[in-house]
């Protein structure tokens, strides 16, 4: 039994202070020293003959991105109990004591709670001394506290047969506080068993080739209560509002009371797991391979989605359910030649689809549902859904007036309104009207065709719902597929030698920001080189890209719709670690005193194999995430702008005493 | 071995003991509904979150500037951009709308989207202080709230019969079960406006007069009642000719506009650019309403920046705004007897119009206001365009970025004096008492008596001559169907108003959105009278060949070649400013109201509820 009480303190000050430096904003303006013009030479330095009129950015006194200077700080503790306690007896039966019987029981509490504080002061009157006392301004300030616990009993048996049969049994009764009192308690059973073949008698013919043989199943289930515990109540949140009142304060406020659902309780997490372990050749070679199913029921989704009429969104409750099926396998082997040579190697490769079985739109029928609702019931996580692109239009493809110069423009009647688009020579042409604006965006030579898959006529996306999309179809999967990584090594006479692979085999996103979205926003200023020399022009007719335009800070626009085309395609091989070491012999190394001394050379990340035709994004990003930040999107969600993969190349000597 | 059982089960025990005090722990610092609703403070703190989104001002910072002057309202035709002026939408969107409590608005309607979350909030304010509080507020301050909450009710419902027409309407909170009510279809405009009035009358009667400084009082609500009733009113008119119902609406605002002139509280004392370059005008006679901001409490905005002279814009007034302003002799440039009024050079305009001219735009061209030449200026005070002076100023930290602390007049006293005697005139066609010269000079004349500032008299700038009834201006533009009267009412309201936001929706409800039309009316594209070689000298270089084009007085447009400096003197026209494609009298398109999302209608099919699409745009798509 062990009793863990833990307390966490954390102090953070912070402060910010004014600049004074070259205003950037606007243009530079004359450089003027007492009133008289300041002349510079070619290389900017100030001279007093000849030389041109100086121009600088304004020096001002300018805060970065805030208003005031402040100085603030944050405090946080946080209490944690935990009470472990269980108890175990082992009995063994039968004659030879084969029946070998285990059982254990017990019980955890888990009790936290935690409150913050914060104060913050604008004013600062010394700015290299943020002190509160050293502060003119507004005292302003926040705290919180919050609290939980959970509670539980389990007990186990453990059963094995002349270590033949295991058979395994447990289950679970938890509570926790976040659920309203007729809700907190549930039960979670889990049950496995063995069979170790290779210790049967019949087999032991086998094993001069599998030395070890194991069949293994178990199903489990288990609780998730990682949720706030304030679903249940229909809150009504605390804010302060942007309007000053009559003595120049904001506002406080309180927010709209939430829609919820009473009724709300565990998460229920089932993984039903299959497997099988090989040893070959006298355990030189093994193999495990592994199948498993893991459902996530009782999840915590909204509700029926209802119109906007409401006002708010539904409430959430125990709707959702989710699957995953997957398996892997891994190979380990390891051999030493008569030589003194000595090989291993590992391999292991993975990969695992999850569906959503029950998402928040499970009441609809199934043509209703919307296409780009990742959590739709039925749909398979992560698949996208866009157009598929055809090719890119060339000048052949429209109708040039008598000067050559310009489209002839025809009108077409799409969705009940006249729309004024170009005029294509194909015989039965196919219209992308729904994203053009009749005005400047039509598409022309160097835009991109789609394949009108539902043969009407018009692109489009139909109501984007399964039962009618239009154009759209599955162009790709975001999930990481066919995970693999690789290790082999040998070392002879004290030089050793591994390399370690890992790669993903099919992942495709598509993407977000001027990294990887050609024309992503002009304003951005540079662009990839591998977009700035492979599109559309008319001496480059066969590029890659199209024509170039500038989607004003959008992911998709005009040409560059969710198509098959120009998704990401993040599949990749990164040789993560070429370790090279040689290691002194014993017999050397012992008149020093030391037991092992080996130098190494280790190289981290040095190759990746990707398919993304040049662009400087990290195969392994992922949009809108970085180890940076918690709870928002990082960089605006764009893609491959995080920190790039460390390559490093490190070299030393490895001593032991 | 007996003592760890032993202690084993004590420790089970003892846990067990302890159980349910470890899983009772509830929030402890969330107010709950419905709880919280015990005293008058709660109820004004949940009032409170509602100032932001109906009383805008300025907007916050770069990313709440929905509603805000200049930069938002330049859907009109008092504005011209440079490239393709902005389009009315020809199509019907999949969809439109959400719930989330944002300053979300439509650009082309300057209204609420198809959102509802502002609704349900005055819908739960009204239903809990009628079920839950009647025995725990003094009866003044129950009706005080109730009305404030039936106010808050109608104004949202107003605003989103201004953009859609029809709209479902809700008086009490939704529950989820509620499909019925949830899916209904679309209640008919006149439906709603009469709850809305009925809501209006009775803010009217119970809002208490003061409430506290920054708080909404009868006033704020008079004077927002006398707007939307004067909108409704002319919306029945010109667009369905129901004059009885107009009748009623045009009453409701001049009852509303008489509540704030006969409180004796308010009247025109600050002079026009003031209004919007002050810090603090919460004590100044013309604002009813007035929205402050403060560096140290994080609110700044970023409207003044835009009028600070060193950003270039893309935007500014058009030749038919300029011609608009009346002359201060009280007569419109064309029929006025001042023969410097003829003169449209930038010195002789400041001279020659109304003293808001002046006070909204710079007084020397620039090419920073690259599609017309002539900068706004109206909401940045005065002072802090005095960098301009010196050589290499720039402007103030307070006048940069996002920075700006000057404040707005959400509701100032002389849009309630123009909503009063438009409604009058209105009801004068309609059968009812005329327009009395006593009328005007409470209004229009006492408008045009606002004090001058020091800048201005020194640029020569005189008050316009008060309007009298028996010699009005007879304008040669003006349409046929809009009596004299009621054109120079028109107007006023359109100096008054320039660049805030009221222009798009008055050519909605007077049913005149063929302003707008670049091919009907070429003034509508181009910018104010620029003569390049004297006060522009130094755009016109090498660099600038064929950037600039202007046209001349005898109509024919003349590009800058590098050698014509000496001709181009003209109408500042820009060779990339584009007409608006048509809009009119197209087949399933309607200008004048909101299309809603045709995935929207296809939802409620499925579900077998009926929601039908605007009048105008086409059902079933």
């Amino acid at each position: 039994m062990d009793y863990t009480y833990d307390h966490s303190a954390l102090e953070t000050n912070e402060s910010t202070v004014q600049y004074r430096a070259a205003q950037v904003w606007y243009n530079p303006i004359e450089w003027l020293d007492n009133g008289y013009t300041v002349y510079v030479d070619e290389n900017g330095n100030r001279t007093d003959t000849g030389g041109i009129p100086a121009y600088r950015f304004p020096v001002e006194d300018y805060y970065s991105n805030i208003s005031a200077n402040y100085v603030r700080q944050d405090t946080r503790a946080a209490d944690n109990n935990t009470i472990n306690a269980y108890t175990t007896y082992n009995l063994r039966l039968g004659v030879e004591k084969e029946h070998a019987f285990k059982f254990m029981a017990g019980m955890n509490q888990v009790t936290s709670k935690w409150s913050s504080h914060q104060t913050e002061r604008s004013g600062l009157i010394d700015q290299t001394n943020p002190q509160f006392h050293l502060a003119g301004g507004v005292y302003n300030g926040d705290g919180n506290r919050n609290w939980e616990g959970q509670l539980g009993f389990f007990g186990r048996v453990n059963y094995a047969y002349a270590d033949r049969y295991l058979l395994e049994a447990n289950v679970r009764r938890d509570g926790s506080s976040k659920f309203p009192k007729h809700l907190r308690w549930r039960t979670f059973p889990s049950f496995s068993a063995g069979w170790v073949f290779t210790n049967e008698p019949l087999a032991q013919s086998i094993t001069k080739v599998v030395s070890f043989g194991k069949f293994r199943a178990s199903w489990g289930s288990i609780g998730d209560q990682s949720v706030p515990n304030t679903l249940y109540r229909a809150v009504m949140a605390n804010a302060t509002s942007t309007w000053l009142d009559g003595s120049n304060k904001r506002m406080p406020l309180f927010g709209t009371p939430a829609l919820i659902d009473r009724n709300i309780t565990w998460q229920r997490i089932e993984t039903l797991d299959l497997g099988v372990d090989l040893r070959f050749l006298d355990n030189k070679l093994g193999v495990t391979f592994d199948w498993f199913k893991r459902d996530t029921k009782d999840m915590i989704v909204p509700g029926n989605e209802l119109p906007v009429t409401l006002g708010t969104s539904s409430p959430k409750g125990n709707f959702g359910h989710l699957q995953t099926k997957g398996w892997e396998v891994s190979l380990d082997f390891n051999h030493r030649f008569a030589n003194g040579v000595g090989v291993n190697a590992t391999f292991s490769l993975s990969d695992a689809i999850t569906t959503v079985i029950q998402g928040a739109d499970y009441h609809k029928p199934w043509e209703v549902r919307s296409v780009y609702d990742e959590f739709s019931t039925g749909r398979r996580y992560g698949d996208i859904y866009g157009l598929v692109t055809d090719r890119l239009f060339q000048k052949e493809d429209f109708e040039y007036d008598a000067t050559g110069k310009n489209i002839v423009r025809t009108n077409v009647i799409y969705k009940g309104t006249l729309r004024s688009t170009n005029k294509q020579t194909a015989r039965y042409p196919v219209y992308q009207v729904q994203y053009e604006d009749g005005d400047k965006l039509v598409f022309a030579p160097g835009d991109v065709k789609f394949k009108d898959l539902d043969g009407d006529g018009y692109i489009n996306a139909g109501s984007a719902t399964n039962g009618d999309h239009g154009d759209l179809a599955v162009i790709g999967n975001s999930t990481p597929r066919y995970e693999y990584s690789f290790r082999i090594g040998a070392d002879y006479k004290g030089f050793d030698i591994s390399i370690f692979c890992q790669g993903i085999g099919k992942r495709k996103i598509w993407g977000s920001g001027q990294l990887a979205i050609p024309g992503f926003n002009a304003k951005e200023g540079a662009i990839p080189k591998a977009f700035a020399t492979d599109y559309w022009r008319e001496d480059r007719t066969d590029a890659f890209y199209p024509r170039a335009w500038d989607l004003g800070n959008n992911n998709t626009g005009f040409s560059m719709q969710r198509q098959s085309k120009y998704l990401l395609n993040m599949a990749y091989l990164r040789v993560k670690n070429i370790n090279l070491g040689y290691s002194f012999q014993q017999n050397l190394i012992n008149k020093v005193g030391l037991t092992k001394a080996r130098l190494y050379l280790s190289l981290e990340n040095f190759i990746t194999f990707d398919n993304l035709r040049g662009l400087p994004v990290d195969p392994e990003a992922i949009s809108g995430y970085s180890m940076f930040t918690s709870g928002h999107t990082y960089n605006l969600g764009r893609t491959g702008t995080g920190t790039p993969v460390f390559k490093s190349l490190s070299f030393g000597a490895q001593l032991t005493f | 071995m007996k003592l760890k059982i032993f202690s084993f089960i004590a420790t089970c025990a003892f846990a067990c003991a302890s159980c349910n005090d470890v899983l009772e722990r509830p929030s402890q610092t969330t107010a709950e509904d419905p709880e919280y609703w015990v005293n008058e403070t709660n109820v004004r703190l949940y009032a409170n979150a509602f100032y932001p989104n109906f009383f805008p001002g300025y907007g916050v910072g770069y990313g709440q500037t929905a509603y805000t002057p200049n930069g938002q309202y330049n859907f009109n035709d008092d504005v011209v951009v440079k490239g393709s002026q902005p389009q009315f939408s020809r199509s019907v969107p999949s969809s439109k709308g959400s719930i989330e409590l944002t300053l979300d608005w439509e650009s082309q309607f300057t209204g609420p989207s198809w959102n509802f979350a502002w609704v349900r909030k005055a819908c739960v304010m009204k239903d809990r202080i009628q079920q839950l509080m009647g025995d725990k507020l003094t009866g003044e301050q129950f009706r005080h709230w109730l009305g404030i909450a039936r106010f808050f009710h109608a104004l949202e419902y107003a605003r989103l019969v201004n953009v859609f027409g029809d709209v479902p309407y809700y008086s009490h909170e939704v529950h989820r079960d509620q499909l019925s009510e949830i899916y209904k279809d679309r209640s008919p405009r006149n439906e709603v406006m009469d709850s809305v009035f009925a809501d209006f009358r009775y803010a009217l009667q119970n809002v208490k007069q003061d409430d506290g400084a920054q708080y909404v009082n009868r006033y704020v609500v008079a004077a927002f009642v006398s707007r939307w009733a004067l909108f409704e009113g002319s919306w029945q008119k010109y667009h369905y000719q129901n004059n009885e119902r107009a009748k009623l609406c045009f009453n409701l605002a001049v009852e509303a506009a008489q509540v704030v002139i006969n409180s004796d509280r308010y009247a025109i004392a600050t002079d026009f650019r003031s209004l919007f370059g002050s810090t603090d005008l919460t004590k100044a006679k013309d604002c009813i309403l007035y929205r402050k901001y403060d560096a140290e409490q994080g609110v700044t905005h970023c409207v003044a920046s835009y009028c600070n002279l060193n950003s270039p814009t893309d935007m500014g007034p058009n030749l038919d705004l300029i011609k608009a302003f009346i002359c201060n002799d009280g007569k419109d440039w064309n029929s006025t007897t001042m023969t410097a009024a003829k003169d449209f050079t930038l010195d002789s305009l400041i001279a020659t119009r109304d003293p808001r001219f002046e006070a909204s735009f710079y007084h020397k061209p620039t090419e920073n206001a690259k599609s017309c030449g002539l900068y706004v200026t109206k909401f940045i005070p005065r002072s802090a365009l005095a960098y301009l002076n010196l050589t290499g100023g720039s402007p103030a930290p307070e006048f940069q970025g996002d920075k700006n602390v000057t404040g707005y007049p959400v509701m100032r006293y002389a849009e309630v004096l123009l909503n009063w005697i438009e409604a009058k005139a209105e009801l004068a066609t309609l059968g009812e008492a005329a327009v009395t010269q006593a009328d005007i000079d409470r209004s229009i004349n006492a408008i045009r008596k606002r004090p001058l500032d020091a800048e201005a008299i020194e640029r020569h700038v005189k008050q316009t001559a008060p309007m009298k009834l028996d010699d009005l201006n007879n304008d040669p533009k003006r349409d046929a169907d809009v009596s004299p009267l009621l054109w120079e009412i028109r107007r006023e309201r359109r100096m008054e108003f320039a660049f805030e936001f009221s222009r798009i929706i008055d050519l909605r409800r007077w049913k005149k959105l063929n302003y707008m039309d670049t091919d009907a009316n070429p003034d509508l594209l181009m910018g104010t009278w620029v003569n390049f070689p004297t006060e522009l000298p130094k755009v016109l270089n090498d660099k600038t060949v064929g950037a600039y084009r202007v046209m001349n007085a005898a109509g024919k447009l003349v590009t800058y070649n590098g050698k014509n400096a000496n001709l181009m003197k003209g109408f500042f026209y820009p060779k990339e400013t584009i007409g608006r494609l048509p809009f009119l009298n197209l087949p399933n398109v309607n200008p004048y109201l909101s299309p809603i999302g045709y995935n929207d209608i296809k939802n409620y099919a499925k579900e077998g509820y009926h929601l039908s699409q605007t009048k105008g745009w086409p059902e079933g798509y």
